[in-house]
């Protein structure tokens, strides 16, 4: 059993003081009520487009972009009939009469949000029966309301699942999930990596603190997930959870209040050290004949929590005076850059950071592939170097575009927002994760 | 400052300007432009015909930017005589790099003694050296394409197949005596004495079947299809040889055995946002390439030469061919690559470094590991590197680009670090340490995206973690890390080949690989690397995989 | 208050590349080039026109509740939503005043609001269109930019590792600008994307060599090699030791 003894004080996204001395096992993962519900949901939530469906069958464009299959349309009132639709769809996913089902009408009719009980979860070893469950509960439920005959029954189920199984995902399906199939994940655990950046600050609302809590809350989880946070690296990825995603001891708010005026990279650089020197992190290791300090440590886990939250107040200043995220790589990769030359110390993830934002500016700079930032997280090919202290930042710095993004949270996350943004638990991650631990602390 | 001697890249440099190598000036803008090219100039009339033919219009050098406005360079094919035009050296155009590619894909590994102790355990048939023989007569029948068991089969012309065929190696020589000499790669004749006898050893008393499918099968399907041609027409065969039934439960044993049991494919498949199937170059590890090639086992006392013709097939096969085709396609990558195999650049680094290595550590593999010595050495040589491109602006131009000087500078670093110390991974943190410090250096590196995975290497270099810790010549293009940015694979195939030459080990990482391409039959010469791409530059190289004996005649 | 060291090193390089990143270290000015000559070789709108419009301007008010939004001030060219667009530039390796990393470093230290980002042949600079303007009169005008060594291209940017014409000037294939053999001056005569001007843009007289050795970020073996630069090199070898044994055990550090 690893043994913690750091503390840190847990903080609002606008400042304010929920706890204070927080022991860091409290917002783990494997400890907080809060994270584990968010995994929970991600798993068991989906999103239905009870309207896409009606159109989908319609009109026979089912199965993915371009198809549409004539003869076989179905005219039916689906919207209409929403609320009878959830009601069976609810008594079909249900285990028991009180467990944890869900079933939500949302937009008049046209979406639906359905979260499949934790018994069926735990029933098996997958994390996509929360999908399945309710692809074909959907699937049945309108077959038999609308009395379906045989002979076409196969579009409503292209429909709601898309052209599964020919494609090896659910391409062309009205139904969404947060979490995508474990077919394109890149690696073992990486599932929770494979939320894109612009579904966060969808989820979030555009909450720059709130987005870097729930992208940190993710990519934190993963890491236990895929096996990168055991043992000497367990307390490694929790500071890095506290003081970037979860804004421990008020360290990023600060920063970006001291820089957001006129600030630059440079002097969020500044800020951090004073903080670092301050708080004994850092020490000078050696003076150069010029005068140059170098720096040393004999936490190294804890300064690269201190590098990380300077690099996402950094990310908040310079993407924030710009209001354009596509800047948002390139800060991460000169705060890093500027941070070691300034120190002697190694920047955040021992350059994996500063490597994974290289890549991250070529691929949304280029002809070559990628995209907007918005797109990328940390199950992307380009983006998955840095393990967990990256796609945090990026979601931050999303959120606050103010419209320069052509593939922007609007139109990639449009249902996830709708749907999904509702949850208090994705909404406001980071009151919610501090809330819990201080309950905690109460029964402790 | 470095030792004065003649520089290995004189005479490419000279051939390629007028001007002395430390000349800092030169003109511009005078040539000519794209005229200065025969190779320009012969593809300006193709393009102008088959435009006026097809009836649509096709490349113009008007569209775009002036080529040519600069000195037009040849380039030298490293460690050869042979001068190319750059043109030349694009995959898309260069047979001999196709036949490379080729002669990978098509390639699987497939032992022999499962099927075996299925005939002899399952089946009470006796297998004998004289029924080996008949077996192998029957599946160099079968794998170009013949039928042996249905009637009415339409089969596959062997005038486009007449680069398949089935070999056997095993390191029983009583056993090797026995096979029909047509079928064997000898290891006894293909490598020298010491080599062969720890490849015997390493191989094992085991019988493998070297299969090459047709390359033609490889060209109008992929990697995937290889295995799966190949325990095809291998059940086929012992069908036909034992005299068994065409399909009852034993024949499973076989078509599991051909396919799974006792395959080694050359190269796994990829997730899905880069999907490929088995036999791709994406999932073939710099280990497996390093031991395709066999400079070591012909030229056993140049054991610099063997880590720069690694460098060669990797620039090729990684560079050019996987992250210039496969995963980026369009035209941007020769340069990136030919920097590394081309003028003699690289070689008069490395074997700078080999001589360094020499004087100030007693020889290779004697260099004790820990980090004070892999920053010495990697300064030194990483220092003479750069130090080459800034005293000679000659060398500078060679090398236009940022990329190149990169990848070069550092495939000398980890090449050196790697012999010095007999260990690949050693190797790559030389490499990495090379990066940061011509970055410092220069303030300049590579392109946008360049350094991704050498600013994530150092710390990378000796890691354990999940998708972070691997030994190094089990790394590939699907090491995250470096999935995605040209400029770096060439050096790294060169490495882990450095360290395990440095050592004598006659292979990198498996020796049935290294055994299966030692094979005379190929098509590509294995152990003459850059002289193949060369030849097939000046159009002297013959591929197979042709489609002649079956079209009308130009 | 903490107050930045930015580099370290006692050679002309290093301390050039500390005062290039040190915002309190005023660039100097060379050379004047008007705004509407300016505006015209960047090439991304007409001068006098209006600033094109991406989103409307913030003050319109869809801005999210968020904290950082209310603690951070937009750039002038944020609020009114203009486009985000760039300058580019190549450095030569032959004593170019600034080198491309040494851009950035310099650019993150001195301006907020930014996307930068350097190659060997390139460095760009992209930023709100009415802030960029002012950003890139300054740096035209300034010492970083030598008209021989310096190029201002957006696109085929080739040429920073070539050798010098026989006026000294860096190769460009595009010609986007020209020696005038009378006032030995260069002149401008195309935008960024080498579409030709309607004028010529004078960027005054190149340095003379000894000039640019004197002002040079780069180390060469011809100039000063990194090597004679003890605290540079071993800081960089420490940067490299360190992500070296963090890879490993990184709890370890610092603890022997």
């Amino acid at each position: 059993m690893v043994v913690l003894k750091d503390k840190v004080d847990l903080y609002d996204s606008r400042g304010a003081l929920i706890e204070s001395e927080v022991p860091l096992g409290l917002i783990s993962p494997l400890e907080n009520a809060v994270i584990q519900k968010i995994s929970s949901l991600a798993k068991r939530t989906i999103a239905v487009d009870l309207n896409g469906i009606e159109n989908s069958v319609r009109t026979g464009k089912v199965g993915g972009k371009g198809y549409r299959i004539r003869g076989k349309e179905i005219d039916i009132p689906i919207v209409d009939r929403a609320e009878d639709i959830a009601s069976m769809v609810k008594d079909m996913v249900c285990v028991r009469e009180d467990d944890d089902t869900d079933v939500r009408i949302i937009a008049g009719g046209k979406r639906m949000a359905v979260t499949v009980p934790s018994k069926r979860m735990n029933a098996g070893v997958e994390y996509t029966t929360g999908f399945t469950t309710v692809a074909a509960a959907v699937t049945q439920t309108i077959v038999d309301l609308f009395n379906i005959d045989m002979f076409n029954a196969s579009m409503v189920k292209a429909a709601v699942w898309g052209r599964y199984p020919q494609t090896i995902d659910f391409m062309g399906s009205n139904l969404k999930s947060i979490l995508d199939v474990p077919q394109r994940n890149e690696g073992v655990g990486y599932a929770l990596r494979n939320i894109m950046s612009n579904h966060i600050v969808a989820l979030t609302g555009k909450n720059a603190m709130e987005s870097a809590a729930l992208s940190s809350i993710f990519e934190q989880t993963a890491m236990f997930e895929t096996g990168d946070a055991i043992g000497g690296y367990e307390r490694y990825h929790l500071l890095g959870l506290a003081y970037q995603g979860l804004n421990a001891n008020n360290m990023v708010y600060e920063m970006v209040k001291e820089n957001g005026k006129s600030g630059t990279v440079g002097t969020v650089i500044e800020s951090l050290m004073e903080r670092a020197i301050e708080d004994k992190i850092i020490f000078v290791d050696e003076t150069y004949p010029s005068g140059f300090k170098v720096y040393g440590t004999k936490d190294m886990p804890l300064w690269n929590a201190y590098a990380a939250a300077g690099m996402l107040a950094a990310v908040l200043v310079n993407t924030g005076a710009a209001r354009a995220s596509q800047g948002v790589p390139s800060t991460i990769l000169y705060f890093n850059d500027l941070l070691e030359h300034e120190t002697g110390l190694p920047g955040v993830d021992f350059g994996k950071a500063m490597g994974t934002s290289v890549g991250m500016s070529f691929f949304s700079h280029s002809i070559y592939g990628g995209g907007g930032p918005g797109l990328f997280h940390g199950n992307h090919v380009v983006t998955r170097h840095s393990k967990g202290f990256l796609t945090p930042v990026i979601a931050a710095g999303c959120s606050l575009d103010a419209g320069t993004q052509m593939f922007s949270p609007e139109m990639t996350s449009g249902i996830v927002n709708e749907v999904f943004g509702v949850i208090p638990e994705f909404s406001q991650p980071l009151e919610n994760v501090a809330n819990d631990a201080k309950q905690a602390m109460g029964g402790m | 400052m470095a030792e004065e001697r003649e520089r290995l890249f004189m005479r490419a440099v000279k051939n390629k300007f007028s001007e002395e190598p430390t000349d800092v000036t030169t003109k511009f803008y005078t040539f000519g432009g794209w005229r200065q090219s025969a190779r320009k100039r012969e593809w300006v009339e193709q393009a102008n015909k088959i435009a006026a033919e097809r009836g649509i219009p096709m490349m113009n050098q008007d569209i775009g930017v002036p080529l040519g406005q600069r000195s037009w360079m040849p380039y030298q094919l490293s460690h050869t005589e042979i001068f190319c035009e750059p043109d030349d050296l694009n995959f898309i155009n260069n047979p001999a790099m196709h036949q490379a590619w080729d002669d990978i894909r098509r390639t699987v590994i497939v032992g022999l003694d499962i099927a075996h102790q299925v005939l002899e355990r399952r089946l009470g048939v006796e297998v004998t050296p004289e029924t080996i023989n008949h077996y192998l007569e029957t599946v160099n029948h079968t794998m170009p394409g013949g039928a042996v068991v249905q009637e009415h089969m339409a089969e596959i012309n062997p005038a486009l197949a007449y680069d398949s065929y089935v070999k056997v190696f095993s390191g029983d020589d009583d056993l090797m005596d026995q096979i029909d000499k047509c079928y064997r790669i000898d290891i006894n004749k293909e490598f020298p004495e010491d080599q062969a006898a720890e490849l015997k050893e390493a191989v094992g008393k085991s019988l493998y079947q070297c299969v090459r499918v047709p390359t033609l099968v490889g060209r109008a399907l992929d990697g995937g299809s290889i295995s799966r041609h190949s325990g095809m027409q291998i059940s086929m065969a012992f069908i036909s040889a034992y005299k068994l039934a065409a399909g009852e439960a034993a024949i499973a044993d076989f078509s599991y055995a051909s396919k799974h049991a006792s395959l080694l494919q050359m190269a796994t498949m990829m997730p899905a946002r880069r999907a490929r199937g088995p036999n791709e170059p994406g999932g073939l590890p710099y280990g497996f390439l390093a031991d395709m090639t066999q400079s070591f086992a012909k030229y056993p006392d140049d054991p610099v030469r063997a880590g720069l013709e690694a460098v060669a097939i990797g620039a090729v096969i990684y560079d050019q061919i996987y992250l210039g085709g496969y995963m980026s396609g369009g035209v941007g990558f020769t340069q990136y690559a030919n920097a590394a195999y081309c003028d003699n650049i690289l070689e008069d680094y490395t074997y700078w470094a080999a001589d360094y290595i020499h004087d100030k550590y007693g020889g290779f593999t004697k260099m004790e590991p820990s980090m004070d010595n892999i920053e010495s050495l990697t300064t030194a040589v990483n220092t003479y590197s750069l130090e080459m491109y800034e005293r000679y602006p000659a060398a500078m131009e060679a090398h236009f680009g940022g990329s190149q000087r990169a990848n070069v500078a550092a495939a000398a670093s980890g090449i050196a670090c790697a012999m010095a110390t007999g260990n690949a991974d050693i190797g790559v943190n030389g490499w990495y340490l090379s990066m940061l410090q011509h970055k410092e250096r220069l303030g300049r590196l590579g392109f946008y995206g360049y350094d991704l995975q050498d600013q994530c290497g150092s710390t990378n270099s000796f890691a354990y973690r999940s998708d972070e810790g691997l030994p190094f010549e089990l790394r590939g293009p699907n090491y995250p890390n470096y999935a995605m940015n040209v400029g770096h694979q060439s050096g790294y195939c060169g490495i882990p080949n450095s360290a395990h030459v440095a050592r004598g080990d006659a292979f990198v990482a498996n020796p049935l690989i290294k055994v299966a391409f030692a094979d005379p039959s190929l098509p590509f010469d294995w152990a003459n690397i850059t002289r193949e791409f060369g030849r097939g530059g000046l159009r002297e190289f013959r591929p197979a995989g042709e489609r002649t004996i079956c079209i009308p005649p130009e | 208050m903490y107050e930045r060291q930015f580099y370290p090193g006692t050679t002309v390089p290093a301390k050039n590349r500390r005062r290039f990143m040190d915002p309190k270290e005023k660039l100097e000015k060379i050379r004047e080039v008007s705004m509407e000559e300016i505006v015209k070789i960047l090439g991304h709108r007409v001068p006098g026109s209006e600033f094109k419009s991406i989103h409307p301007p913030l003050e319109e008010g869809n801005e999210p509740d968020c904290v950082i939004r209310q603690m951070v001030e937009p750039l002038d060219g944020a609020k009114a939503g203009d486009r985000v667009r760039y300058v580019q530039f190549t450095d030569s390796v032959y004593f170019a005043p600034i080198a491309p990393y040494v851009r950035a470093w310099m650019y993150m230290s001195r301006w907020r609001g930014i996307d930068t980002g350097t190659l060997s042949g390139r460095q760009i600079i992209e930023m709100r269109e009415r802030d960029l303007e002012r950003l890139a009169k300054e740096l035209i005008e300034g010492e970083t930019f030598d008209p021989a060594k310096t190029g201002i291209r957006g696109a085929t940017v080739h040429g920073h590792a070539c050798r010098l014409d026989e006026n000294g000037l860096m190769f460009d294939a595009w010609q986007r600008y020209e020696w005038n053999a009378e006032t030995s001056e260069v002149e401008y005569t195309k935008d960024q994307v080498g579409i030709p001007l309607d004028v010529r843009v004078s960027v005054g007289k190149p340095a003379d060599e000894a000039t640019l050795r004197e002002k040079t970020t780069i180390f060469r073996a011809d100039g000063v090699d990194m090597n004679k630069d003890e605290e540079v090199t071993k800081l960089n070898l420490r940067i490299h030791t360190l992500r070296t044994y963090a890879g490993f055990k990184p709890w370890e550090i610092g603890r022997d």
